[in-house]
């Protein structure tokens, strides 16, 4: 192995927010020291509500947004080069199809650009790549001709998906790549997805909030709240037993089509706290049932767990014996 | 059976054209008093016009069109405007998926809460901040008396949702119609909001319509299932009937389409439902379901297909059924 095809170390990213003429600036740490690897072919899913950092730390990987601190490494050695040869490596499928495409070009001009900024084969065999990456994520020559606006939601994601693979890169993003389309829609975008990450031997970063597409597509599954990683495993480990009681939370919440299951209860409180002032200590505490005097007090160390890490406080005291037989 | 609290039956909605558009197409629905029942399909198949439209809430240019509709025996057809300005709020209320563009931005949640109370309960002005005060913390909102003088904007997404179902209960209302409710909200906040309204409806006993997209949610919550497609409810069926045996080939096909943690291994390719929803102005004249259907049969595109009852309260609309 040639180690990850993309490691976040120590990545940081605050925001100044200027609070208008009297009110003092505030910073936001949209995210906070995130350390993260994904490997090659590998689907490593980053899970956490709006607001949690996990497009941030998207953007940062991209390179469209610089870290405040950290560093973002590819093989070992740091990824550098500025944005254009970052973006031959990593490409982005973004959630909404309708708001990502140029309206005013036609689809295969669209994917085609792609390669035409890249400078990639001789001018006149980039029409026939892009459309045979056109044709390979299932659209007809004949949608190829139309505007994004012809086009219903799942085909603009799959011209989406078209773009991002004609340069043949190692690492797609996919942010919330079916949370605007259709149930039977979802369904066709994420069989086309994992044909072409077996094809193309692509890594992938899913970031969404549908932990049953995280279940379903990634090996490894990174778990963010208020801009940091608590727990970050395995993903079949996370899912058998979640170690931070925030994953259980969540993956408690989770609906799935079962009647006769009810609704859970879930003891969160009504709100999540501002990124702007986090709580102090381990930010999860005041929606913590099992939160300690400590929990208030101290960020939590992070402990090794089978599979992977978590950072809260419960895994260092006693209580920490139930999780270690864990597959 | 008792009574229906609300009965309808042969619900259109028209889009005066040329040509003229009916985006929801003959929709038959019973809701009884104390039950939930939830209206489900993709987007563009007319749930949440059938919402509107049981409202009298659709946008200018469309129109409703039925032949019975009644709430609690009470006939809503020849209802006259002041009528029905009466029971909305009161006797039905709604519950709308973005409380962001629902509620006033410029109207404490205090004065929103009284509002509703003021224009149905004018004899007894000063019982509707107690009122307000009391559902505010029935709903789970903390600080509820403080709440009261605040902005929506100074509220969270989801306590902003827990306002508007304080809202829809001020009155007591017989019937609650809950479009969405809770699409916009992250999956800790749905659960909790979904919690907090299952609650209250049983508490209230009122009666209840859910429209979603979300499987998940009508599997939790929902006592009996409509299923709509292109603008026709294909399948109506207790919950748990319709998750166990469904009978439309195209509810089999959503429910086959979703993943589900354990029900396929990991990365197994999930079944697909082929082709598009055809478009309300497409002439189709059977099954609107037959072009996408895999079981599809020439008796599907010879004549309309009418729903058909399959015993045990299931409806279907379709030819093998």
């Amino acid at each position: 192995m040639t180690g990850p095809v993309l490691e976040a170390r120590g990545l940081c990213k605050h925001f100044t927010l200027s609070g208008g003429w009297f009110a003092r600036r505030q910073v936001l740490r949209a995210v906070e020291d995130v350390d993260l690897a994904l490997h090659p072919g590998q689907t490593l899913a980053l899970v956490g509500e709006s607001g949690s950092g996990k497009s941030t730390l998207g953007m940062m990987l991209l390179g469209l947004t610089p870290p405040t601190a950290g560093t973002v490494l590819s093989h070992g050695a740091p990824l550098g080069g500025g944005r254009k040869a970052r973006a031959r490596r990593i490409q982005v499928v973004l959630q909404d199809p309708y708001s990502s495409l140029n309206p005013q070009r036609r689809v295969i001009d669209i994917v085609r650009l792609a390669l035409d900024v890249h400078g990639i084969g001789p001018r006149e065999g980039r029409e026939a790549a892009a459309s045979a990456m056109l044709a390979r994520v299932g659209l007809t020559p004949a949608q190829g001709a139309r505007y994004p606006s012809q086009l219903s939601g799942g085909q603009r994601q799959r011209v989406a998906i078209a773009r991002a693979l004609v340069l043949h890169p190692e690492i797609v993003v996919l942010d919330e790549p079916t949370s605007a389309l259709d149930v039977s829609v979802q369904s066709q975008i994420l069989n086309l997805l994992l044909d072409l990450q077996d094809e193309f031997g692509l890594a992938y970063l899913l970031i969404t909030h549908n932990v049953a597409v995280v279940q379903h597509m990634a090996e490894r599954t990174a778990v963010m709240y208020l801009g940091r990683i608590v727990e970050e495993r395995a993903t079949q480990a996370l899912f058998a037993n979640p170690a931070h009681p925030y994953t259980k939370a969540l993956l408690a919440s989770v609906l799935t089509p079962e009647p006769g299951l009810g609704l859970p209860d879930i003891q969160l409180g009504a709100t999540p706290p501002s990124p702007l002032s986090p709580p102090p200590g381990c930010a999860f505490h005041p929606r913590c049932a099992d939160a300690m005097p400590v929990c208030r007090e101290r960020r939590p160390a992070t402990h090794t767990l089978p599979h992977g890490a978590a950072a809260c406080h419960l895994l260092a005291g006693p209580d920490a014996a139930d999780t270690k037989g864990l597959p | 059976m008792s009574d229906p609290l609300l009965e309808v039956c042969g619900l259109s909605v028209e889009l005066s054209g040329p040509p003229p558009v009916r985006p929801v197409q003959s929709v038959d629905l019973v809701v009884h008093a104390g039950e939930t029942l939830c209206v489900v399909g993709e987007s563009g198949c007319g749930k949440s016009l059938t919402a509107l439209a049981l409202m009298g809430l659709l946008p200018a240019g469309m129109r409703r069109d039925a032949t019975t509709l009644r709430l609690a025996g009470e006939d809503l057809l020849g209802a006259s405007a002041n009528r029905l300005n009466d029971l909305l709020g009161d006797r039905m209320a709604m519950i709308f998926q973005d409380p962001m563009t629902a509620l006033n931005p410029v109207l404490t949640i205090g004065e929103q809460l009284e509002e509703v109370w003021r224009r149905h309960r004018p004899a007894a002005p000063k019982a509707g901040r107690e009122r307000a005060l009391l559902l505010l913390e029935r709903v789970g909102v903390p600080a509820a008396a403080a709440r009261l003088l605040q902005f929506p904007h100074q509220l969270s997404g989801g306590l902003r949702q827990r306002v508007m179902i304080a809202m829809a209960l001020m009155c007591d209302p017989v019937l609650l119609i809950a479009d969405e409710p809770t699409t916009a909200l992250d999956v800790t906040i749905q659960a909790q909001t979904l919690h907090v309204l299952a609650t209250l409806r049983r508490e209230f006993g009122a009666g209840m319509i859910l429209v979603t997209h979300d499987l998940g949610v009508v599997a939790r919550i929902a006592d009996r299932v409509a299923v709509m497609y292109a603008g026709q409810i294909v399948e109506t069926a207790p919950a748990a009937a319709l998750f166990a045996t469904p009978r439309h080939p195209y509810t089999r096909g959503l429910l086959g389409a979703i993943a589900v943690p354990g029900r396929q291994r990991p990365r197994e390719r999930l079944s697909t439902i082929p082709g598009s929803v055809p478009a309300p102005t497409d002439a189709v004249r059977g099954c609107l379901f037959a072009a996408r259907c895999p079981e599809v049969q020439p008796a599907c595109t010879a004549a309309p297909v009418m729903p058909r009852d399959a015993g045990a309260g299931h409806f279907v609309r379709c030819v093998r059924a």
